[in-house]
């Protein structure tokens, strides 16, 4: 496959030429970047590998099979709906800075997916750590550089727990090929847990929920995109049928959901629907059949078109009226109507309603579930499924949109931003009516059919009376109500324990040192007082003495010598 | 849905407490009861990158508390098709692949007491990790 470049040199190409040029030039690059390299990764075909030997190992920087294939197509998609959702960046927005960053972090989440060693990966692995900080950066101010701290913290230590992992592996195997790896062994876990850093593991999560609701409104777009995704490719890669994953996915489907009904910031709930949506794709790699597998990467492919509408949609609000939170928002689709269907269909989309996309994906795992005999763990992600309903189908475009009036007047936002929503949503509603678009790129052979009778009445059962809940709730006046607060979550440990901890130490050290230079002050004065006294300038030994009586003196130990000399 | 909104209703305590008192938070969660609408004034320095484009003729005229006209008929034509949904399950063959879906109207009622479950623990959770919004901040 002579005529393709490998994916990731499309996009550090176009940054390094973003980078150089401005204004509308830029502009017409940044979309090229992506189209071109959609034409690129059209060219690539299975079995497509470029390899090359470094200080002795292999390494295969570019290997195509039908699973990064498939993650390939969605990172231009999603690479190309987020593009056009910046294009209206100005100076003023670190505008220079967001589109290279965009575009590196772009091009290496594809550098991840095709990489077919361990090396590979973990370059690629830190530069998404690297490149995206910026995005997040990009904003601002105080807090913005305290979460970007963090999350680059916590990404960068998960990047060394993969190469740590992987040497160990290459050590015990003498193989550096990125296949299945299994939990086997301490290099098995090591990976294992790298992985699920960024694929936001319970416990392991809360770099996502601090940092993404930080970042711009359009940098937001883009992380919502790549790094979990990554990571999602990378477990299904690496470690499918692995049972535990199956729980794992589990807890992270419906933990969130419990934070997201209490969270006032609307993007921060959108983060917690982020992990619970994750939890979707982790379970089905956890259950491993082909259909599951074909679920959880179909899920993702869904998820970055609606969790990216969503995320698009709150962010258009922002940058229209510099708010997110539901205590200050309501009453928008007065002004923004494109905006709130827009919304209405992405939230219509991650709550599985029939003829949209997150149907089609959400149902293979749930079948799956049952497939497979996990009986236990089906009405758990039922339950979650609901869930969604309520933080991303309902809460989110209800607060913003609907609900009391803010007061807030204002426009749409700009015809670009209206423009990448609309591909967005137009993509879950094509997948949604013809999920045969996506089955025929899944990496299994599909023969799976979502629209049956049973499948559509009971979906549409579980989430009419699930709203209905939130109905009666609010007529009740029950409803949990918007409160300005933030709720503590995994990151209080090292935000507050740990930074306590830490202060309390060196308040220790300090007390260690104090006491210790005392005692040793306590110890050390008489003695060089003694010293003062004895040849301080007027001790006895510093005083001067005649040469006549040190000859006196002489002759006296010369006489006494003699003396004990005859004795 | 209902366009009014209950402003809350839980008494409003000193929102502004010394820091000294402020550092041992996390072991109490009656924390939580002072900072509902606290921190209002904390809306904070982090301008978001564009200025409020709000117009402020109309600001702050919160809380606009007369329900459109149209919220109504949704509710209803909402109610007609969870009944209809409903009822569905009589006149289809729902066929279980699991064994709780041969129990009659599983869905709905899972779908409504879950989600009923699901806001009433969330409540509960507010009680233990809510603290007000500078919480980070102040230190």
């Amino acid at each position: 496959m002579p005529s393709s470049v490998p994916p990731f040199l499309v996009f550090f190409v176009g940054a390094l030429l973003a980078a150089a040029t401005r204004g509308t030039v830029r502009k017409a690059l940044l979309v090229l970047v992506p189209v071109a390299g959609a034409l690129n990764v059209w060219g690539v075909e299975e079995g497509y590998a470029w390899s090359l030997e470094f200080l002795g190992y292999v390494l295969e920087p570019v290997r195509a099979d039908r699973l990064s294939l498939l993650f390939g197509y969605l990172f231009h998609l999603g690479a190309f709906i987020a593009v056009v959702y910046s294009l209206h960046l100005k100076k003023g927005d670190n505008a220079t800075v967001q589109h290279v960053a965009a575009l590196v972090y772009a091009g290496s989440a594809l550098g991840a997916v095709f990489a077919g060693d361990f090396i590979s990966l973990f370059v690629f692995w830190e530069l998404l750590a690297v490149s995206s900080v910026f995005l997040i950066w990009s904003r601002t101010g105080l807090r913005s550089a305290g979460s970007g701290m963090r999350y680059l913290v916590v990404q960068v230590v998960s990047g060394v727990a993969l190469l740590a992992g992987a040497l160990m592996r290459v050590h015990e195997t003498g193989d550096l090929s990125f296949d299945f790896v299994g939990l086997q062994g301490f290099s098995g876990w090591l990976i294992f847990l790298a992985i699920g850093v960024k694929a936001a593991f319970p416990l392991l999560h809360s770099w996502l929920i601090d940092a993404y609701p930080e970042s711009t409104p359009t940098g937001t777009v883009f992380l919502s995109a790549f790094t979990t995704k990554v990571a999602v490719y990378a477990l299904a890669r690496g470690f499918p049928e692995t049972e535990a994953l199956v729980y794992v996915g589990a807890a992270m489907a419906c933990f969130p959901i419990f934070y997201a009904v209490i969270e006032n910031d609307l993007r921060r709930t959108l983060a917690y629907s982020m992990i619970n949506q994750i939890g979707f794709m982790v379970c089905g790699i956890g259950v491993g059949s082909a259909l599951a597998i074909n679920g959880a990467v179909a899920h993702a492919f869904n998820d970055v078109l609606f969790k990216g509408l969503l995320f698009m949609s709150m962010g258009a609000v922002l940058h229209m009226t510099g708010k997110t939170k539901a205590s200050d928002l309501g009453g928008l689709y007065k002004t923004m109507p494109f905006t709130t269907v827009l919304c209405i269909v992405g939230a219509a989309s991650i709550s599985a309603v029939p003829l949209f996309n997150g149907f089609v994906s959400k149902s293979m795992i749930m079948s799956a579930l049952i497939y497979e005999g996990h009986m236990w763990i089906w009405p758990v992600m039922l339950f979650a499924s609901a869930g969604v309903v309520e933080h991303a189908g309902i809460k989110i475009p209800f607060f913003a949109f609907f609900a009391h009036d803010s007061g807030i007047r204002t426009r749409e936002p700009p015809w670009n931003m209206l423009v990448a929503m609309t591909v967005a949503a137009a993509a879950c509603v094509a997948i949604g009516i013809r999920p045969g678009l996506l089955y025929g790129l899944l990496p299994h052979a599909v023969d799976y059919h979502p629209y049956d009778v049973a499948h559509v009445l009971t979906q549409i059962q579980l989430l009419a009376f699930a709203i209905g809940a939130i109905v009666v709730f609010q007529l009740l006046n029950a409803y949990p109500a918007e409160i300005r607060a933030v709720n503590l979550d995994a990151d209080w440990f090292y935000r507050r324990a740990g930074a306590r901890v830490v202060r309390r130490a060196g308040d220790a050290l300090a007390w260690a040192g104090v006491t210790f230079r005392t005692a040793a002050a306590a110890v050390a004065r008489p003695m060089s007082q003694g010293a003062f006294r004895a040849h301080g300038p007027r001790g006895p030994l510093a005083r001067s003495w005649p040469a006549g009586s040190m000859v006196l003196w002489v002759a006296i130990m010369l006489a006494a010598l003699l003396f004990f000399q005859f004795l | 849905m209902d366009e009014r909104r209950p402003s809350d209703s839980r008494p409003r305590t000193d929102a502004d407490r010394p820091p000294s008192e402020r550092s041992r938070e996390p072991e109490h969660s009656r924390e939580s009861e002072r900072l509902r609408e606290s921190g209002r004034a904390a809306e904070s320095e982090r301008g978001p990158a564009h200025e409020g484009r709000a117009d402020p003729e109309h600001g702050a005229g919160r809380p606009n508390s007369v329900s459109p006209p149209w919220v109504k008929r949704i509710l209803l034509l909402f109610l007609g098709i969870s009944v209809a949904a409903a009822a569905g399950s009589f006149v289809f063959d729902v066929h279980g692949e699991h064994p709780l879906e041969k129990f009659p109207l599983f869905y709905p009622l899972y779908g409504f007491l879950g989600i009923s479950g699901l806001i009433l623990a969330s409540k509960a959770l507010r009680r233990l990790v809510m603290r007000r919004e500078d919480y980070y901040d102040a230190e």
